[in-house]
């Protein structure tokens, strides 16, 4: 369960009388408001449904019997709290203190000058610290707001609210737009990682905007996303993301705006994308950064928000369909607006200048260890069966390297390395260095190499050439020259070949790709229906259809099978295939053997 | 004049009627309408801190009747160095500055709307005051049927408080 977000309420009125055992002033706001008073001075309230943990801060002391403003001791009592966790979420801040004098402020007649309050003074040396400085300030004071606003305007302030209109709404409004929040789908609480969360939060209360997410690979952007969903007034409403990297252009096409019946070959009916299945909820577009031209150019009218149009392909104009949606993009391309390849016009209405920076790993080194903890309970979760049932810890050197690393893949690379090390030592209880493949780190155990990894860098050029062979396949005809003639003459076996093996290929990597490490198999066990449902690009397809398109791949082409019988990842596929079904391909099989 | 003027408001507006009394009765109120039982709670605001409504809103009033005067810059004219212009300038320009300002700051629909919000309250205290005074131990139950009128003169309140805080805090050159 969450922990509520922790405030700090810096006001005279609020701090504990000098030998009272009781506030009835801070009673009364809590109750009214929903606080949990935490700060232990006196005897707190009970109250039902808290918002936020607080505590007072009356920032005075009283000396010899009198009431003078503490500034030091203030802003220790500030400091002490932001830098441990868990940091404030919010400081509340009074702009009047009382002292023996009366009102600070008051004593200056408006003729004389400005008057100073001590709010002001405490604001200021705020702004001036560079430590301080990011903490979310509100004004809470029953002074009028025409009156200082122009005073503190420049001094990083959020919010003014009047005492008068505190109320739990309010404060509550208050602390979600404002405050620094930790949220229970993503993990952290480091600054720019919570500022990263507000800036989320703020953007997606209005719901109608293009939000652009720009963070390096592996950092949680689409985790982001659906934060940005959950956030919106449209969470009720559907959720769509679309992948776009090393998708063909059709497919992209295809995935995001749908079809009509008959738009290609094989088009049998109407289907709706997902800018369409997203209609009046959110839509995510990942990897941005990668998407083809021609989409970039059909995805104007979708971003316009005045517009907000999707056309499906093989719509006629009289088809085009209008949206309510709100777009999120994500790209790992932080230079996009310097890209050449991407049109400008497109990055002008997602607003880049109002881009949402993921930091990076490096930038949050302050959260590893918690993420660190998150993904061994994470993995302990998912494989209770198998793993030891004690609660693993990571002994303080571990974690220290942990928190030293590089980790170019970010929280994904941490996320393996941990799943790693809990897989490969399953009935250990204490994970050390040594157990750890840190980034650029020898593996500790060599006789267990690391799961290849799916490099999808040249996925796009490769899907892009498939799809210009395809095309030209579509529209081959033997009527051309005599030239064209002798090129195609007799290349009929050449080219099942070629399929056979491109085939068996894409199985190949689909294979590898959907591996998943087991205490038992660290670099992962071979498993066919997940594989052919990412290759197919079918989520529906059952496990014996899946074991009929494994057969039907590796028996293509005998040379072909041969191969692929002998290499380990596509024989260990058909064994499992035929096992599965068992019939005709196991007599071919036998046939082919022998 | 000005600047005592301003210790007052501060005093009373600020001080009183915004930070101690609006926050006590609106705590009061709420646990009027949630029902809460805790007796002593609710009878140490109806005895302690709502019976302070009448002498503070007569502070108040007398507040607002010299706010004008307190805040106009005519003032100016009874010391120095304006107190130094011929009398026959000062005929005259005192009263043209103080109506220049009296336009520029619409004083008076702020006190009015202040006067207006005080005396809205006054009425709901009278008839409130009775109920508090009377009711039984079980103060929740008798309350609760009072709870709109509570409300009412809360908002009230919370109006005078707003409509003080707009009359001038300083003096504007004219």
């Amino acid at each position: 369960m969450m922990s509520l977000p922790r405030i700090i309420m810096v006001d005279d009125q609020y701090g504990g009388d000098e030998g009272s055992k009781r506030n009835s002033l801070r009673e009364d706001l809590c109750s009214t408001v929903g606080l949990n008073d935490v700060t232990g001075d006196v005897a707190a309230i009970e109250v039902r449904n808290p918002i936020a943990d607080v505590v007072f801060c009356r920032g005075q002391v009283v000396e010899d019997g009198r009431v003078r403003n503490d500034l030091d001791g203030t802003l220790k009592a500030i400091r002490d709290g932001w830098t441990s966790q868990p940091r404030w979420a919010l400081l509340l801040l009074d702009l009047r203190f009382k002292t023996e004098e009366g009102n600070d402020g008051a004593q200056a007649s408006a003729a004389e000058g400005t008057p100073e309050y001590f709010g002001l003074t405490l604001l200021e040396h705020i702004w001036r610290d560079p430590d301080l400085r990011s903490i979310p300030v509100v004004i809470l004071s029953s002074m009028s707001r025409n009156e200082i606003e122009r005073r503190f305007a420049d001094r990083g302030v959020y919010d003014f609210v009047d005492k008068s209109d505190l109320t739990r709404e309010r404060l509550q409004q208050v602390i979600c737009d404002h405050g620094l929040i930790e949220s229970e789908s993503m993990i952290g609480h480091s600054v720019p990682f919570l500022n990263c969360l507000r800036e989320a939060r703020q953007r997606a209360k209005l719901g109608t905007d293009n939000i652009l997410l720009l963070g390096e690979s592996g950092t949680g952007k689409e985790l982001l996303a659906k934060y940005i969903h959950a956030s919106s007034p449209r969470s009720h409403r559907p959720y769509k993301t679309v992948y776009t990297q090393g998708v063909p252009e059709t497919l992209v096409d295809d995935r995001l705006f749908g079809h009509e019946r008959g738009a290609y070959t094989g088009a049998k009916d109407s289907v709706a994308g997902a800018a369409e299945q997203a209609h009046e909820g959110n839509l995510c577009v990942d990897e941005f950064g990668d998407l083809p031209a021609t989409i970039q150019s059909k995805l104007l009218r979708l971003l316009d928000k005045n517009i907000r149009e999707s056309q499906r392909m093989g719509a006629t104009s009289d088809q085009i369909r209008k949206l309510d949606l709100q777009v999120v993009l994500a790209t790992n391309r932080l230079d996009i607006l310097d890209a050449e390849d991407f049109r400008k016009d497109l990055l002008f209405r997602v607003r880049i200048a109002d881009a949402i920076r993921v930091p990076s790993l490096k930038e949050r080194r302050e959260d590893i260890p918690l993420l660190a903890e998150h993904f061994v309970r994470k993995c302990e979760d998912a494989f209770k069966s198998t793993l030891k049932p004690e609660r693993r810890t990571i002994s303080p050197e571990a974690m220290r390297a942990l928190c030293d690393a590089d980790w170019p893949g970010n929280v994904r690379d941490l996320e393996h390395a941990i799943e790693s090390a809990v897989y490969r030592f399953p009935k250990l209880r204490v994970l050390s260095v040594g157990h750890l493949r840190l980034p650029g780190r020898p593996s500790s155990n060599p006789n267990t190499e690391p799961v290849a990894a799916y490099t999808p860098s040249s996925a796009p050029a490769a899907a892009g050439n498939l799809q210009d062979i395809l095309d030209a396949l579509d529209h081959l005809e033997f009527s051309g020259s005599a030239g064209e003639r002798f090129l195609w003459t007799g290349r009929l076996p050449e080219l099942h070949a070629t399929l056979s093996r491109s085939s068996a290929a894409l199985l190949k990597a689909a294979l590898q790709a959907t591996r998943k490490p087991t205490p038992d198999n660290p670099d992962g066990k071979i498993k066919i229906h997940p594989a052919v449902k990412l290759a197919m690009g079918d989520e529906k397809i059952t496990a014996s259809k899946a074991a009929d398109v494994v057969k039907r791949v590796i028996s293509m082409d005998a040379g072909v099978q041969e191969e692929s019988i002998a290499d380990p990842v596509l024989g260990e596929a058909y064994e499992i295939a035929v096992r599965l079904r068992p019939k005709a391909a196991r007599r071919k099989h036998s046939k082919k053997r022998s | 004049m000005n600047s005592q003027w301003q210790a007052k408001r501060t005093k009373l507006n600020h001080d009183w009627l915004k930070n101690d009394f609006l926050r006590r009765l609106r705590a009061f109120v709420s646990r009027v309408e949630d029902g809460a039982q805790d007796a002593a709670r609710l009878e140490e605001f109806a005895c302690k801190h709502w019976p302070e409504w009448r002498r503070h809103s007569h502070l108040i009033r007398d507040m607002l009747i010299d706010g004008e005067e307190c805040l106009s810059p005519r003032q100016y004219f009874a010391c120095l160095p304006l107190s130094a212009c011929p009398a026959e300038v000062k005929s005259w320009l005192p009263n043209l500055i103080h109506a220049l300002w009296l336009v520029r700051t619409d004083i008076r629909r702020h006190n009015a709307e202040a006067q207006c919000s005080l005396n809205r309250a006054e009425a709901l205290f009278d008839e409130l005051s009775p109920i508090l005074q009377h009711a039984s131990q079980n103060l929740t139950s008798d309350l609760a049927k009072s709870v709109g009128q509570l409300r009412e003169f809360e908002a009230a309140a919370k109006q005078l408080g707003e409509s003080i805080g707009r009359l001038p805090h300083h003096v504007e050159v004219v």
